[in-house]
C-alpha cells in the first residue's frame, strides 16, 4: 500500500486508499475518477463481483476493497 | 499387449483398472465414475499452451472421447510453453500433432483434431453434443463468439486464460445460470481494447501449467459430479505473489448473452432487457 487511509476511504486492488464522500459515493463514479469506467473491466467490492447494471446503483462503503481487473484471454 | 475387454458395459478391463488406479481410489471418483469418463465427450477449443496440458490430463485421465480444434501451425515461439510439441512439429498442424501425441498417450480413447479455426459460420457443427467445453482459445472475440454459443445451446463452459504471470479460471454451467456467464462478467464495449494475451503481453511457460492443470482437474471434478462451488466464482491466478483470489460472481439482468429474452414474432429475434415482457404474438 502507498498511502495513509483517509477516515472514510475504499481500498482499490490492494494498493491504493481513494476517498469516498459526497462527489464520489457510487462505483461508476469511482471507475470514472479511475479512467476505466469503458474499458470492459471487471468489479468485486469485498469479493464479490458487482456486474455492470449496477454499478450506477452501487453504494461505496468506508473499507469497501475493490477490486478491479481485465479480462485476460492468452492461452 | 492392449486389453479392451469389457470397456462398454461390463466394467473396466484389467488393464483399464490398472492404469487408472490411482484416481479411482480417491474418494469422490472410484469405478463407476472411472465408467462415465470413458462415456464423457470434451470439446476443447485451442491446440496451443493450455489445450497442450489440459488436453494430456484428460487423455491420460480417460475422457473417451477427445475433440481438439484449431487452424494454427506450431511456430519455434510455442515450444517453452506448448510442451507437446519439439522442433519436428513446426510448421505441422497444431491439431494433427497434439492428437497423434494423444493417441500414443492412451490408446483406450478416441481423439478427433479439427483443423479449422472456430468462427460464428462453423461452431454450430464443430461445437455440439458434448459433456464439457474447454475454452483454450488465445484472444477476446473467440471467447465471446464460443460463450454465446454454449450459453445459447446449455452446453457447460470451462475458460481458462494466462498472460504473463496472471491466469483466469470460470465454469459457466447451465444448470446454475444465477451466477452468469463470461459476458456478464466482460462485457463487450466499443471502447474496448483487446485483452491481454501472451502475444501482446508475453507469458511465463509454466504459468501456462498452472492454469491448464487447474482447467484439467476442474473439468474432471465436472464431470465425476464432485462438489464443486467453481460454478459460482471467477479465479484470478497471481503468479507473482502465489496468490489465488476467489470472486463470487453475480448474473447481469442486462447482459445481451444470457439474460435476453426472444421476441415471440415469427421471424424476429429482438434482444431486450431481461425485465422486459415479450410482446404478444399477433392473432
Amino acid at each position: 500500500m502507498n498511502n495513509d487511509k483517509p477516515e472514510n476511504a475504499v481500498l482499490v486492488n490492494q494498493e491504493n486508499w481513494i476517498e469516498i464522500g459526497e462527489q464520489l459515493s457510487k462505483l461508476d463514479q469511482l471507475l470514472t475518477s479511475l479512467n476505466c469506467l469503458n474499458d470492459g473491466v471487471a468489479v468485486a467490492i469485498n469479493n464479490q463481483v458487482v456486474t455492470k447494471d449496477k454499478w450506477s446503483a452501487q453504494v461505496l462503503n468506508n473499507n469497501d476493497k475493490i477490486s478491479i481487473f481485465g479480462a485476460i484471454a492468452g492461452g | 499387449m492392449n486389453d479392451h475387454q469389457g470397456i462398454l458395459n461390463t466394467g473396466l478391463s484389467s488393464n483399464e483398472f490398472i492404469r487408472y488406479s490411482r484416481q479411482i481410489m480417491l474418494e469422490q471418483w472410484g469405478e463407476a465414475k472411472q465408467l462415465k469418463l470413458g462415456q464423457s465427450h470434451v470439446v476443447i477449443i485451442g491446440a496451443g499452451g493450455l489445450a497442450n496440458i489440459a488436453a494430456s490430463y484428460l487423455a491420460g485421465a480417460g475422457i473417451g472421447r477427445l475433440s481438439i480444434i484449431d487452424g494454427d501451425e506450431v511456430e519455434l515461439s510455442n515450444l517453452p510453453r506448448q510442451i507437446a510439441f519439439d522442433l519436428d512439429s513446426i510448421e505441422n498442424s497444431k491439431v494433427y500433432e497434439l492428437c497423434n501425441r494423444l493417441r500414443e498417450q492412451n490408446d483406450h480413447i478416441e481423439v478427433i483434431s479439427v483443423h479449422q479455426y472456430l468462427d460464428s459460420d462453423n461452431i454450430s457443427d464443430l461445437v455440439s453434443a458434448c459433456d464439457l467445453v474447454l475454452d483454450c482459445t488465445d484472444n477476446t472475440a473467440t471467447r465471446h463468439l464460443i460463450n454465446s454459443h454454449c450459453v445459447e445451446q446449455k452446453l457447460p463452459l470451462l475458460s481458462a486464460s494466462v498472460a504473463g504471470w496472471h491466469g483466469q479460471l470460470l465454469l459457466v454451467d447451465p444448470a446454475q445460470p444465477q451466477w452468469g456467464c463470461y459476458h456478464c462478467l466482460f462485457p463487450v464495449t466499443s471502447s474496448q481494447k483487446e485483452a491481454a494475451s501472451c502475444q501482446t503481453l508475453g507469458v511465463a511457460g509454466p504459468m501456462v501449467g498452472v492454469l491448464a492443470s487447474l482447467q484439467a482437474s476442474q473439468a474432471l471434478r465436472y464431470l465425476i459430479d464432485a462438489p464443486s462451488d467453481l460454478a459460482s466464482k471467477f479465479v484470478c491466478v497471481d503468479g507473482q505473489t502465489l496468490s489465488m483470489q476467489s470472486f463470487s460472481r453475480a448474473r447481469d439482468s442486462q447482459c445481451l448473452v444470457c439474460a435476453k429474452n426472444i421476441c415471440e414474432k415469427t421471424v424476429c429475434e429482438k434482444i431486450v432487457c431481461a425485465n422486459a415482457v415479450p410482446e404478444k404474438k399477433a392473432q
